[in-house]
């Protein structure tokens, strides 16, 4: 009853969208009309090359289409691409690609003649006109957009030498902060920020879509690797050797499409298809060594106290580290005919990690394939299937993690095995021998994927496209973690634990866009709707008191067991409609109607309108006569206003409910209440985003500027709020917050040389993005010292400090202590000691290529202005086993100087702004030598990832973050496992 | 044709797909299902017991630091450390832990209280389940009135902070409760649903009603009343708070398994020698890492191991002590002694296997009434009772004293919201000694 309830009022919602919308037509064509099948009868075919008009070289991956009609088709790597049926009459192609002036030719198909049209494209830096998904059926043009969306391409995604998708965006987008959280194989948990911080717990990482299709990353960390050990998302299980590539929308476009999630922006990632053409066989292989760059430097002090005994200290760092390696072979198969397209590759990666014993394995297969069923209607059906297998090695903050035991143990401790048996951990308790644990611990997790869509496009008659994607990303993931008898004080007889956890997401979406020409105007009209179903459930595991050879849960004595299940729906309806006058002045106007489970019944749904305008100047006839043409070969203005929303995270689906949880007396199963009161008028986080800015092009579009002002506003931003504990509860989840992030966001692209044999180009990014909290219930501090109050920007570090005099240097007791500002009562106890959010992140990317053969490219990226709190060396200090504590013993400090300084944080909050050597890639084309052996082409690369990193922080690495994805927590580093340096060969040969 | 046997399913598919916003939270139970049928009565009934048992710890272990029954370990919180010595601060655990166990299981009495009557039971099982629920209503207030001086009796509702009323009102309350407890019990009768699908095995709802009377009326003087109550107290059972692997016993959980807080060794000096109460109470090795030397609780080694609700001693030094204040010592010797010669009892409690004293021994009325404070310190040790005790001797305070101080603060998840909150009593540390707690 309740379904066909939905059913009538989602019908009755697209009406009402439909009937301010011309498109009504076309919704009543979709569902009932029958189309007319178009004449193919007569149809041509239409080959070519497309090369660079300097070089000579050719483009690959250019898109070639036939504007009015679904035909269309990428360059491959000789350049050459195939249109086929295309119907008799006058036709115009175009040929776009990023980084190229677009071009195009008129031609007339008669008779069934074949025809020939080459390109000779010219690099320019800045282009308008590539085309990017907004959320209409058609593609839609980057000239046509108010808002700033990022395109990065494959290619450069494959150099970047990252084993995953996000880690591979890293400098490569202004406005985007990519943090990877730790040194971890497989990934090492990556965060992406888009332009700052958009929440306070409900998560600011962006939504990921793959092909259309909503997809997981969540980040969990399912047993106990020593509390907070960052080792993975779930985007890792995407293989980026299959990415075409990748568009990330930072703005308020995303909330047409994805309203009530778009809050913290939308990563839409496309994966690659075959083309017309033979068979094409591409292997590629590549293998990199990683090692870690930096050690801890411990206290190997060789005596027990100044003048004291003689006594021998260990370091296990080399015990702990090594070095790993990546290797990765990734072979496809592409082609197609006129009527269908197939690519088809397999994928293994393997990265051993830096860390002793610790892994991650990626097998994945992938199938895409097109078919024009008719001439009007498309079908694309694809889909991957990963399988990754990880060894995890307790890394993380507390009690086992294998560093945290470095620093909690005093260097005169030996770890090593005495008769085969490793001694006890010098804390006991819950605490471990390192050394016992990479020798005979094991936490092994496998997550098995599939993620595919299936997508119909139809266009019954020139103007209207409609189409329909059907997308499930489903996996199961299984961690275990098994602990012999007698490694643990705490567990001396052993424990193993096996999580569960499955995730299925089901999204359907439908989109119909009309396109009217009306004189010099021409209107495009869409309505469409989205449906997700999200579910997720986690089934654990675990026993202790295992008989003495067994190894999983049931050879346990005292199992226990638990479950959890979440479930989530989303439902939107949006109509957009664009107006575009004479191809240079573009509105666009949309709104989104969306309703969540999540939310309270009467706040469910909610409106989120958009509105955007871009005008190109520089093509009125009027501004090559005027005076501005003389400063700027192009220019494009915009501006966009939007608005989004976000939903409670998933450990907070079901806040509107006052819920009765087990209470277990004696033996006897019973409920009382949880402690968090159910908020019944729970409604969206909500965003208001303004943007504005230029496309600039200068000296003939050699040199582009792409500058954008942005101003969000963050409103029932949702934060748990106190209740008096009288109440028997502890708190509800409230709508009660609010912050705003401001910036600016540059792209600087050159083409600083360009010859037949040199072609040198730069681009460089600068962002800088102000957050500021204008509301709260009251100040709050998370994580160690992270900070949340109003008029400060959210998770800044708040702690004691250092008593001063005048001159600014440190107060100190009559031994030569420093004092804390806790003894003064003159002074506050805390106050603001740094800030992790940095004053702006940039990066510099150089390119060169040198004649056919050799490119080279050169990355940099950094963030300025950021502090980090170094929670590794606050305990090297507390326990004594750091390089400080040699010094304090060998008598250069004060004695209990180190002791003194535990309380101040102000101590360990360090300037952690770093630039790092992301990238450096030299490649060598063999075309010639694979072509005398019957292949096509061939390349060699010799590349570096982080191969070294300018900074005065004095941990390991100033990028990694403790507590991983988590929005507030950032810049806490506490035993963390460094990024890893690495070196790589790879080759790639195509058939 | 054939293409539109394709498209219109596809259509079909986008809206047909199931789009339903209501999903209801499979991880708990809603509070419609709980609070109006049946079985949902039933169950928070048994979870209603479920958070008795966590307040028995709760009320233990803050005045076990402060009357110097319990320690903390080296390594344990420094909130622990601190409170073993008296200061306190508004976010400490033992501020805020008592707080919040004691008004969660008011708040779940309080769910049955409102709405047990409007669902389907019968009458036997209706009326045990009032009778717990007033119970354990009143013996979580008693409970807060020994450690908070003002108790917040107006429960908190959202947008309506609880406001507070002082001991003398609060007490009161919680005499009013257990008269209704008794009504309803006496009402009906308890029957076999209630027996066997509530009330926790040996957990006794009568004798427990009664004994908490005697303790009540004790607390307000009322001896006539105390010794009343304590008369119908059957002293051949003891009434227990069971726990299970699943729901670990806490005071064992906060000691053994955190390994922060365990009794102090000064028991055993302080008890005569041959006190076979001491062993029952502390036994196993000392612990380190303590000034003065911990050992372990020695009734509560296990995880299930069960709480008692009450001693039978108690019942019989507070007719002692009744007896002693209407000056009858004769009677009140002989009670004293009824504990003091226990011995080789089938029951779970503390037997000392002492000799009984004389009338020499016990010559005068202060005397008596010292005997009978010396006899509950040892064997009602680590109940959290003996806070009252040092609160009504006068001993708060200032060296050799039994307290460290009169009340434990507000802690800070109320007074930060509750603007009705009172101040804080004795708001620097313990520094001046109180004259009086005011009891």
């Amino acid at each position: 009853m309740r379904m066909f309830a939905a059913i009538g009022f989602a019908f009755s919602s697209l009406s009402f969208l439909a009937m301010m919308h011309r498109s009504l037509f076309a919704l009543c064509f979709l569902l009932g009309a029958m189309p007319a099948l178009a004449d193919a009868q007569q149809a041509g075919r239409i080959t070519g090359r497309v090369t660079d008009v300097s070089s000579g070289a050719p483009v690959a991956g250019v898109q070639v289409t036939i504007p009015g009609t679904q035909l269309g088709t990428q360059s491959g790597q000789d350049g050459s691409y195939t249109i086929a049926n295309v119907p008799a009459g006058a036709h115009t192609i175009v040929a776009k690609r990023l980084g190229y002036a677009p071009a195009q030719q008129d031609i007339t198909v008669s008779g069934g003649a074949p025809i020939t049209a080459d390109f000779k494209l010219k690099a320019v830096a800045l282009t308008l006109s590539a085309t990017v998904v907004t959320g209409t059926a058609a593609p839609t043009e980057k000239r046509a957009l108010g808002n700033s969306i990022t395109s990065v391409g494959g290619s450069e995604i494959e150099s970047s030498n990252s084993t995953t998708a996000d880690g591979a965006l890293q400098g490569m987008i202004a406005g985007a902060q990519v943090t990877q959280n730790s040194g971890n194989p497989g990934g090492g948990g990556i965060s992406v920020r888009l332009r700052g911080t958009s929440s306070l717990i409900s998560g600011s990482e962006p939504l990921y879509v793959i092909d259309g299709v909503i997809v997981d990353n969540n980040s969990d960390q399912l047993i106990n690797l020593g509390a907070r050990s960052n080792v993975q998302n779930r985007l890792a299980d995407l293989d980026p050797d299959d990415i075409d590539h990748i568009e990330v929308i930072r703005g308020a476009a995303a909330a047409a499409l994805y309203g009530s999630r778009a809050n913290n922006g939308v990563i839409q990632i496309f994966t690659k298809h075959g083309r017309e053409g033979p068979p094409r066989v591409t292997l590629s292989s590549r293998y990199a060594s990683q090692s870690t760059p930096e050690r801890l430097k411990l206290n190997l002090y060789p005596f027990d106290s100044l003048g004291g005994s003689p006594v021998k200290r260990y370091d296990y760092q080399d015990e702990i580290f090594r070095t790993g390696y990546v290797a990765d072979n990734h072979l496809s198969l592409s082609g197609g005919d006129d009527r269908s397209t197939y690519y088809i590759s397999g994928g293994w990666t393997r990265d051993n990690g830096i860390l002793q014993a610790s892994s991650a394995d990626r097998k994945d297969v992938r199938l895409n394939l097109t078919q024009q069923l008719y001439s009007t209607l498309r079908l694309t059906v694809g889909g991957d299937f990963t399988r990754t297998h990880d060894e995890f090695l307790p890394n993380g903050e507390q009690t086992n993690g294998v560093l945290t035991a470095v620093l909690f143990t005093p260097t005169t401790y030996s770890y090593f095995p005495v008769g085969g048996a490793y001694p006890p951990a010098y804390l006991g308790g819950a605490f471990s021998n390192p050394l016992d644990v990479i020798a005979n611990w094991t936490a092994p997790q496998d997550v098995s994927r599939f993620s595919g869509s299936a997508r119909v496009d139809f266009n019954p008659f020139q103007h209207l496209a409609v189409s329909y994607t059907l997308g499930y990303d489903g996996y199961q993931l299984e961690a275990d973690q098994y602990i012999p008898r007698g490694s643990l004080a705490a567990q001396p007889t052993g424990s193993s634990a096996a999580v569960l956890r499955n995730s299925r997401i089901l999204d359907n979406s439908g989109v119909a866009t009309l396109t009217t020409p009306a004189g010099a105007m021409t209107f495009q009209s869409s309505v469409g709707f989205n449906y997700t179903d999200q579910h997720l459930t986690a089934t654990s595991a675990s026993s202790q008191d295992l008989f003495p050879t067994g190894t999983l849960v049931s050879a346990g004595a005292t199992p226990f067991a638990g479950q959890g299940v979440t479930e989530l729906a989303t439902l939107g309806f949006y109509g957009q409609e664009a107006l575009n006058w004479r191809d240079r002045l573009y509105l666009t106007g949309a709104v989104r109607w969306d309703a969540s489970s999540t939310f309270g019944a009467d706040q469910r749904w909610q409106l989120y309108p958009k509105l955007s305008a871009s005008y190109v100047m520089s093509d009125e006839s009027w501004f090559a006569e005027s005076g501005i043409h003389n400063m700027f070969s192009s220019l494009r203005l915009r501006g966009a206003l939007g608005y989004a929303g976000n939903q409670p995270s998933l450990a907070n689906a079901y806040a509107q409910y006052n819920s009765y949880a087990r209470a277990v007396s004696g033996t006897r199963v019973g409920v009382v209440n949880t402690l968090v009161l159910g908020n019944p008028n729970l409604k969206p986080e909500r965003q208001r985003e303004y943007e504005f800015g230029a496309d600039m092009g200068f000296a003939k579009d050699r040199v582009s500027l792409e500058a954008t002002y942005y101003n969000k506003k963050l409103t029932d931003l949702l934060l748990v709020a106190p209740l008096p504990t009288s109440s028997g509860f502890l708190s509800q989840y409230q709508n009660v917050g609010a912050m705003t992030n401001k910036g600016v966001e540059l792209t600087l692209q050159t083409i600083n040389v360009e010859t037949p044999t040199l072609r040198w180009t730069t681009r460089a990014t600068y962002s800088a993005n102000r957050n500021k909290v204008t509301a709260l219930v009251a100040p709050f501090t998370v994580g160690y010292i992270n900070r949340v109050s109003v008029g400060e920007p959210v998770g800044y570090f708040y702690g004691q400090y250092y008593q001063r005099n005048a001159d600014g240097s440190i107060k100190t007791d009559s031994l030569g202590l420093p004092l804390r500002s806790g003894l003064d009562p003159s002074i506050p106890a805390s106050k603001k000691i740094g800030d992790p959010n940095p004053d702006w992140i940039g990066s510099l990317l150089n390119e060169f290529q040198f004649g056919r053969k050799l490119s080279a490219r050169v990355l940099f990226d950094g963030t300025f202005g950021n502090q980090a709190l170094d929670l590794t060396r606050r305990i090297l200090d507390a326990d004594g086993t750091g390089a400080d504590a040699a010094l304090q013993l060998a008598g250069k400090l004060p004695k209990g100087y180190l002791a003194a300084r535990l309380p101040i944080f102000e101590e360990y909050v360090e300037d952690a702004s770093f630039v790092k050597l992301r990238e450096v890639s030299l490649s060598y084309s063999l075309n010639d030598v694979a072509k005398r052996m019957g292949l096509s082409a061939w390349s060699l690369t010799l590349s570096g990832r982080n191969l070294h990193t300018w900074t005065k922080y004095r941990g390991l690495d100033p990028e990694i973050n403790l507590f991983g994805q988590n929005t507030v927590e950032r810049g806490n580093d506490f035993a963390g496992i460094p990024i890893p340096r690495s070196f790589a060969i790879s080759t790639s040969i195509t058939y | 044709m054939r293409i539109r046997t394709l498209i219109v399913p596809l259509a079909g598919v986008a809206v047909l797909a199931s789009c339903s916003l209501d999903l209801t939270n499979p991880n708990t139970a809603s509070q419609q299902s709980t609070l109006t049928t049946h079985d949902g009565i039933i169950a928070l009934a048994v979870g209603l017991q479920a958070r008795y048992g966590e307040t028995l710890d709760n009320f233990a272990y803050p005045g076990g630091f402060i009357t110097d029954e319990m320690g903390a370990r080296t390594g344990a919180l420094l909130s622990y450390r601190d409170a073993e010595n008296g200061v306190l601060f508004n976010t400490y655990d033992a501020v805020e832990t008592s707080w919040q166990a004691h008004y969660r299981a008011i708040k779940t009495a309080n769910d049955l209280i409102d709405n047990a009557s409007s669902v389907a039971l019968t009458y036997s099982t209706l009326s045990g389940i009032m009778s717990m629920a007033f119970l354990v209503k009143a013996m979580a207030y008693g409970q807060l009135v020994q450690q908070y001086q003002d108790a917040g009796v107006n429960l908190t509702t959202i947008g309506q902070p609880g406001t507070f009323v002082d001991r003398a009102t609060a007490m009161d309350t919680v005499l009013a409760l257990l008269d209704s407890a008794l009504a309803r019990y006496q009402g009906v009768v308890p029957g076999s649903e209630f027996r066997t699908k509530v009330l926790a095995p040996g957990f006794d709802l009568l004798n427990t009603i009664y004994a908490m009377q005697a303790r009540y009326h004790r607390l307000t003087n009322d001896w006539t009343g105390a010794l009343a109550a304590a008369q119908q107290v059957n002293l051949g059972v003891v009434s227990q708070v069971p726990f299970s692997a699943v729901e670990i016993n806490p005071i064992y959980n906060r000691s053994e398994l955190a390994g922060y807080i365990y009794p102090r060794d000064t028991l055993r000096l302080e008890a005569e020698a041959g006190d076979q109460r001491v062993g029952f109470h502390i036994g196993g090795d000392t612990v380190p890492g303590n000034v003065r030397p911990l050992r372990h609780f020695a009734q509560y080694q296990s995880a299930d191991a069960p709480i008692a609700v009450y001693y039978p001693a108690e019942i019989r030094l507070i007719m002692a002590e009744a007896a002693a204040n209407a000056n009858d010592l004769s009677t009140a010797r002989d009670l004293i002694n009824a504990v003091r010669t226990e011995c080789g009892s089938a029951l779970h409690e503390p037997q000392p296997c002492l000799p009984a004293l004389t009338d020499t021994d016990l010559p005068t009325q202060a005397a008596v009434i010292a005997q009978i404070y010396h006899e509950r310190q040892i064997s009602l040790f680590a109940t959290g009772l003996r806070w009252e005790d040092a609160r009504r001797l006068n001993s708060v305070g200032g060296p050799g004293a039994i307290a460290k101080r009169c009340w434990l603060i507000y802690p800070q998840s109320e007074s930060s919201i509750n603007p009705n909150t009172p101040a804080d009593p004795e708001p620097s540390e313990p520094s001046t000694t109180p004259e009086s707690c005011g009891v």
